[in-house]
């Protein structure tokens, strides 16, 4: 599976959006904001920042620590790495992030 | 009129044959192609985006060399492809593959990619038939010395895969640090092909003088460095628990009285990386004054905390998630004559239907928009004209003086011992903010129990048997409820609201000495 496609599903875990109806170009705040009434991952009052981010950090930290060909040190990231005083704003940003950071040991 | 009635009869059959001949015709093939990877020599990868492409049959894909950016030679290559998506609904962005098994790219040259045929953007669709889809690019594998997105640091960039990277070597010339370099993922991976990072990363790297070496590029060749673009400006916080500094300035006067000013501060970053999905949160809230208008006092309290938090999902109905808090806190104030060590645990309870944002607000009125034109941009929708957002919180504060304290009086004419004393304090939290515009109105309210009788300090003027008022300290006691409010109006300067003037109107009393409170304040805020 690649990088995009095990962000993607995390992001579908964090926030109740299908993987692949998440448009990667969209604003993480705004996929946050826009599914808080999803039926499957309800957050309705959850703000983006800082609550929401953490709660995708903590996801991100487990996918990316399984054993695997590729495994990333998210704790690299903090709630400031992400809009709005960080440089991650969109999927695509996240993804971005994800494959810059550093590799963990194969496990 | 039978030559215009017959001409009509003649265009609406041309233009019902045009219709019944061409189902589906679109002549530019409508996906856009954002961005690229030479997977091979032979092999390029397309990104495509704005259109949702289930599958393609590009029956003729044609190669082109071009030079010097206009002239394109002739075709040096064909072959055809096909793409079908891993998912039959979805929105998410198509990798193209187009591969020339009989002709090998050369490196470091620019060529167009040309290709036609046929795409289905939809379940149940029509073939859409296209005449030109079109790509011009590079295989000059050069390195960039790109930002990592989240993170202070760099890597290296180049859309051409990379060899394999045994002893891979990065050097500044100008400094003579050395750094290994390692594949990010998969060379297979479009996302992750080319790329190669930086060990350890760097915060700061001169691109002018950097030299790679143990690395080569699938022709072979060792990529060159070429320098970095700058990184756009951050933009601002939204609101305080947003904002990792906050910043607020105010004044209180009143009639024959000196203006005394006010700082209310909060400094809080969060960093992750602990085990369990805790943060480690650290925090500094300042809430300090000097002087007073006539018997009005303000608040006085210094609050450094370290703590973890974490979110819980509870998908539990109305009450959707919970954030724990623990901290140690210490209780102090200005003159560091009160000095209190605390549990402090915290529980914030999120309700259903307790925040609905101007800014959210804004995004669902965009989003019923689009479903009824997919072209609309965020900016063509009017913004909400209200919105709000209401937070519960219940804490608790546990522990106790640390040192029994002398305690002067302001004018140094009289003094108390303060004996040591526990605390134990349940502390409810609410606070409402409503949007209208660029005002925020905001109303907080903290009935905070103590359980325990808390020593604190009260001052007294005194008439002396020569005529002179002086000041008195007496020893008191405080305990059961002790509430406090605040209610802020605030007007947004800047669009991006980093900077608002605002006024505050503070009303109870607040640990450590309880004083009690009944103030309008107004000055400068600043949030980032």
């Amino acid at each position: 599976m690649t990088i995009r496609q095990r962000v993607n599903d995390v992001l579908t875990d964090w926030c109740g959006e299908p993987s692949n109806q998440i448009d990667q170009t969209m604003s993480l705040d705004v996929l946050w904001a826009a599914t808080r009434n999803n039926p499957a991952r309800p957050h309705n009052g959850v703000a983006f920042q800082p609550e929401g981010v953490m709660n995708l950090l903590t996801k991100l930290g487990s996918e990316f620590q399984k054993p695997g060909d590729v495994r990333k040190q998210i704790s690299v990231f903090t709630v400031n790495s992400f809009k709005p005083n960080g440089t991650i704003d969109t999927v695509d940003n996240l993804v971005e992030g994800v494959v810059g950071a550093p590799n963990l040991p194969l496990a | 009129m039978k030559t215009i009635l017959a001409l009509t009869v003649l265009l609406a059959a041309a233009v019902s044959y045009s219709i019944s001949a061409h189902p589906g015709s679109d002549d530019v093939f409508a996906g856009k192609l954002t961005d690229y990877r030479i997977k091979d020599a032979h092999t390029i990868l397309v990104r495509c985006d704005a259109v949702r492409i289930l599958s393609l049959d590009a029956t003729k894909v044609e190669l082109f060399r071009v030079k010097d950016e206009i002239v394109v030679n002739p075709g040096v290559a064909q072959t055809s492809a096909r793409y079908n998506s891993g998912s039959a609904n979805g929105t998410d962005p198509s990798f193209l593959e187009f591969t020339f098994s009989q002709y090998s790219f050369e490196p470091g040259e620019d060529y167009e990619l040309r290709f036609s045929g046929v795409y289905r953007n939809g379940t149940g669709g029509v073939d859409i038939k296209f005449t030109l889809g079109l790509l011009r690019f590079s295989t000059a594998s050069n390195f960039a010395v790109v930002p990592n997105p989240g993170q202070p640091t760099f890597r290296l960039f180049s859309r051409v895969a990379l060899g394999t990277l045994t002893n891979a070597r990065l050097v500044e010339k100008s400094t003579n640090r050395t750094f290994d370099l390692q594949a990010a993922g998969n060379q297979d991976d479009f996302d992750t092909i080319g790329n190669a990072l930086i060990v350890p990363a760097p915060n700061s790297i001169d691109p002018r003088q950097l030299a790679v070496s143990g690395i080569s590029d699938i022709f072979g060749k060792t990529p060159g460095v070429k320098p970095a673009k700058p990184i756009a400006p951050p933009s601002a916080p939204k609101d305080r628990d947003a904002s990792a500094w906050y910043f607020n300035f105010l004044h209180q006067a009143g009639v024959g009285a000196k203006p005394t000013w006010v700082v209310n501060a909060r400094i809080a970053p969060l960093f992750g990386g602990l085990p369990g999905g805790y943060f480690l949160a650290p925090s500094l809230d300042v809430d300090i004054g000097q002087g007073q208008v006539g018997k009005t006092k303000t608040n006085d309290i210094i609050n450094p905390k370290i703590g973890i938090t974490r979110l819980l999902r509870t998908r539990a109905g109305v009450l959707e998630n919970l954030q724990f808090t623990p901290a140690f806190s210490y209780e102090t104030n200005r003159k560091f004559d009160k000095r209190n060590a605390l549990f402090d645990g915290e529980l914030r309870f999120y309700f259903r239907h307790f925040q609905n944002t101007r800014g959210e607000r804004s995004l669902d009125a965009f989003l019923r928009e689009r479903l009824k034109n997919k072209k609309i941009l965020p900016q063509d929708v009017p913004k909400a004209f209200f919105g709000y957002s209401i937070k519960t919180f219940l804490g608790t504060e546990i522990g106790g003086a640390l040192t029994a304290n002398d305690v002067k009086s302001s004018d140094k004419t009289s003094q108390v011992a303060v004996p040591t004393y526990g605390i134990r304090r349940l502390r409810p939290r609410f606070s409402a903010t409503f949007e209208f515009q660029r005002v925020t109105a905001t109303i907080s309210f903290a009935p905070r129990y103590l359980f325990s009788d808390e020593n604190v300090t009260r001052e007294v003027d005194t008439l002396q048997p020569s005529g002179k008022i002086t000041k008195t300290i007496i020893l008191s006691t405080v305990s059961g409820w002790r509430p406090y409010a605040e209610f802020s109006l605030s007007y947004a300067i800047d669009p991006l609201g980093h900077y608002s003037i605002n006024t505050i109107y503070k009303r109870g009393s607040q640990p450590p000495n309880f004083d009690r409170t009944n103030t309008v304040q107004s000055g400068i805020l600043v949030r980032f």
